[in-house]
């Protein structure tokens, strides 16, 4: 694998992962704010099904079943012939078909820049802060117990 | 990152080469269902399976429609050497039905092959007496299928559940050693192979409860009553 | 002679429709939306989500509300909705040292890296019912619950002034650190793995194995580990809990320390064919427990500790706690350890986890047996007149014989 290789699949990686998290609504409203009404193919119908998740024994032992959970998926194929693909947590064809399409668009060098900023960023600087308001809520409730030997960190 | 343990057949799908499966995946995938359980539970009966309008590469229309519906993340799949060399078939095997790919026969669940690259049937998983139903099932792309059997010399004489009498059955390019495998095979019964002959949009069923006689005099089994079922 | 039952089907209906009005209850109140329970009920929602044994709240917080509040119902609602849908392989395993931690305690070190982080508990709660609940729909005036714990750190003095913060006592928050950000947790167990002092939880180079899955093939005795966690987490919290305290109260040799407890949200990858990198899909309410175990050695190995492992969807800590210290029971056999009590029996905990199971067996007897019966009565009724007539009968070898009668 070149290193362009790499740094583009990790960059995909990186927007895929944020497609696919971002909450429904502000995915929705993002995306309708571009007006970007691209022509595609199905390849893949949204479609919903189950993922058998994994765990590890003891965390980082041998892996074993740990549930399934719900997810949808969707591959369009646009006219430029670029695939979008999508796989996204929960039971929304909607969010998993604008995640395709998105992802398929974001292959494309015309349209990466100006969808980078104008909706990976801003759905990212949504989960970012809600991650950040998460974290200070429990660190809120972090505890020293008394003790006698403690260094100072 | 977390360790991958799906690796059985890492590589990547070409993604230029896929192309659409069903157009309704469960209405569809139902129906097919369907139309594979009639041809298992009326063997030799001649059905049609046509609801994709493309395959890819070599498949025909009712192996493709048949592996849609009963190919999955849990099912293993051997491929004819023609099939698996083909990465057209291949990425649009793995990409719509997420199915491993095994090379060797014996391990598959399903076994999908050309009629001139068959795998010899004893290679295959006949199941055991525990779990019979554990054998792999062996798809096979035919030229045709046909129930009349007069003027064939690859004709055969269908008998056994699901039959009333008797039907006749031939399907076109099928090698001599493996028809005569085949025969040979229902001495083990419960044990054994399920296939299903797929040619162009229509496919068969011959399952392993089904009794099997050649229909001309090859193989010195005379079946005397054949004549008067077509 | 009691004969087949047909019929009843206008019973059965207007049985349904009797259900039906009595779960909506008086139409006077506001209905209880989906999305209601699901905010409100958590908890509900995410033991039907484990026994259940899929994530996905909304679908559980739906079956709740269709099953009247009645989790076992609700359970077997989704498990056989989970049969309609199409699986769509595995994930990758999730790494759960990533989490994002809500809540992290230990009960074997005091201080530890990342430290306890003590989240939303009701642990030190005083179990006094809240009557400021019962304000309907008001709950910012509810005076919120007397934080305490046995070093007496936590105080709160929520004052009518900050009723916009009811979540958080100020007292509580200046008390603890300022920072808004958490260190890193590293496992707590590690710890002890780098003196040597506990069990790894693999051998170093140990090849991944792909776990069974019970979904796809039945458990065969003994199981592997793997089967045996699998089988627990979609267990009924009931029956493990009790196991868990039958083995700790002696009926199993295991009285354990809570090494690590975490609760968060853990990312979920996956490899799809078509692209052949691990992807997130999004992320999942996981809570994890190690539990420390003695183990007095063999002779292969020097005397250290073991592990039992739990986790649990959502935030399941009684879940996941019975989980491990289920399965530490179960890995007796092992361990070389003598097994002398059901809790370490694989087959009888293994075979009577599944909560839809014991359900449907139990709720079978509802069934008619008529038939059955009859013939049990008929039998009855012939030995009951068979030992009467023997007792009747002066007989002098009768005590000989009574038993031989029956």
């Amino acid at each position: 694998m070149t290193m362009s290789e790499q740094q583009s699949k990790s960059a995909r990686q990186h927007w895929i992962s944020v497609l696919a998290k971002a909450d429904s609504k502000a995915l929705q409203d993002q995306w309708q704010a571009l007006a970007i009404e691209p022509e595609y193919q199905f390849i893949r119908k949204p479609e919903i099904g189950l993922t058998m998740m994994r765990g590890r024994v003891g965390g980082s032992g041998q892996p074993f079943n740990l549930g399934e959970m719900t997810l949808t998926r969707c591959a369009v194929r646009l006219a430029s012939g670029s695939l979008g693909v999508s796989y996204v947590a929960g039971r929304n064809k909607a969010h998993a078909l604008t995640a395709a399409l998105a992802d398929a668009l974001l292959q494309d060098r015309d349209y990466q820049v100006a969808l980078q900023e104008q909706l990976i960023a801003p759905l990212e600087a949504q989960l970012v802060a809600a991650k950040a308001e998460r974290e200070a809520k429990a660190s809120a409730t972090k505890v020293d117990f008394f003790t006698l030997v403690r260094g100072e960190d | 990152m977390s360790v991958q343990v799906n690796s059985m057949n890492r590589g990547a799908v070409r993604s230029d080469l896929l192309m659409a499966g069903f157009d309704d995946a469960v209405q569809d995938a139902q129906k097919v269902f369907r139309k594979v359980l009639k041809a298992m539970s009326e063997p030799g009966t001649i059905l049609t399976a046509d609801l994709t309008d493309k395959t890819p590469g070599a498949l025909n229309k009712s192996s493709w429609e048949i592996a849609l519906t009963l190919f999955d993340a849990d099912t293993k799949i051997w491929l004819s050497p023609t099939l698996a060399g083909d990465d057209v078939v291949v990425s649009n095997l793995r990409f719509h039905c997420q199915c491993p790919m095994v090379s060797e026969p014996a391990e598959a669940d399903f076994a999908l092959a050309l009629a001139d690259e068959l795998p010899e049937l004893k290679t295959l998983n006949w199941g055991n007496s525990e779990y019979p139903d554990q054998s792999t099932t062996l798809i096979v792309q035919v030229e045709a299928i046909t129930n009349q059997v007069q003027d064939s010399d690859e004709g055969w004489c269908l008998t056994g559940p699901g039959i009333e009498t008797e039907r006749g059955l031939s399907a076109k390019g099928l090698p001599y050693s493996f028809r005569l495998d085949l025969v040979n095979s229902r001495k083990r019964f419960p044990l054994g192979v399920d296939c299903v002959f797929c040619a162009d949009d229509q496919l068969v069923a011959l399952p392993r409860s089904t009794e099997i006689k050649p229909s001309d005099n090859e193989d010195g089994i005379r079946n005397t009553t054949q004549q008067e079922a077509n | 002679m009691y004969v087949a039952v047909k019929g009843g089907e206008k019973a059965i209906d207007n049985a349904h429709a009797l259900m039906r009005e009595q779960r909506r209850g008086d139409t006077a109140i506001a209905e209880l939306s989906v999305e209601q329970i699901k905010q409100q009920l958590p908890l509900a929602v995410d033991r039907v989500m484990n026994e259940g044994s899929v994530y996905d709240p909304e679908l559980a917080a739906l079956a709740l509300k269709q099953a009247s509040g009645d989790s076992v119902e609700a359970i077997f609602l989704l498990r056989a909705y989970r049969t309609t849908l199409p699986r769509f392989g595995y994930s990758e395993p999730v790494d759960t040292e990533q989490m994002q931690i809500e809540r992290r305690i230990s009960g074997t070190f005091k201080d530890l890296p990342g430290g306890q982080v003590l989240g939303s508990t009701y642990d030190y709660t005083h179990r006094l019912l809240d009557f400021a609940l019962l304000a309907e729909g008001d709950s910012a005036l509810s005076e919120p619950e007397q934080a305490s714990n046995n070093m007496g750190v936590l105080q709160s003095d929520l004052s009518a002034n900050n009723v916009g913060v009811p979540q958080f006592p100020s007292e509580a928050r200046t008390e603890t650190k300022t920072s808004d950000k958490l260190e890193a947790c590293p496992r707590v167990l590690e710890l002890l793995n780098q003196e040597g002092l506990i069990e790894q939880s693999r051998a170093d180079g140990e090849e991944d194995i792909t776990p069974r899955d019970l979904t796809r093939q039945p458990v065969n005795y003994p199981a592997e580990r793997a089967v045996r966690l699998q089988n627990l987490i979609r267990g009924d919290e009931g029956f493990l809990l009790s196991l868990s305290y039958a083995s700790m109260r002696g009926y199993g040799d295991s009285h354990p320390f809570a090494g690590e407890m975490r609760s968060g949200l853990v990312s979920v990858e996956l490899v799809p064919e078509e692209l052949g990198f691990p992807i997130e899909i999004g992320e999942v309410m996981l809570t994890e427990c190690e539990m420390v175990n003695q183990f007095h050695g063999s002779k292969d190995q020097p005397p250290q500790f073991t592990r039992g492992y739990g986790i649990a969807m959502g935030r399941a800590e009684r879940k996941a706690m019975s989980v491990a210290l289920v399965e530490r029971a179960l890995r007796a056999e092992e361990l070389g350890e003598a097994v002398n009590y059901p809790t370490q029996d694989q087959e009888f905990v293994l075979s009577h986890t599944d909560c839809v199971s014991a359900n449907g067996f139990v709720s079978h007897l509802k069934l008619p047996h008529y038939v059955d019966f009859q013939s049990e009565l008929e039998m009855i009724r012939r030995l009951r007149k068979a030992a009467s007539e023997a007792s009747a009968q002066p007989s002098e070898d009768k005590a000989d014989t009574a038993g031989e009668k029956i």
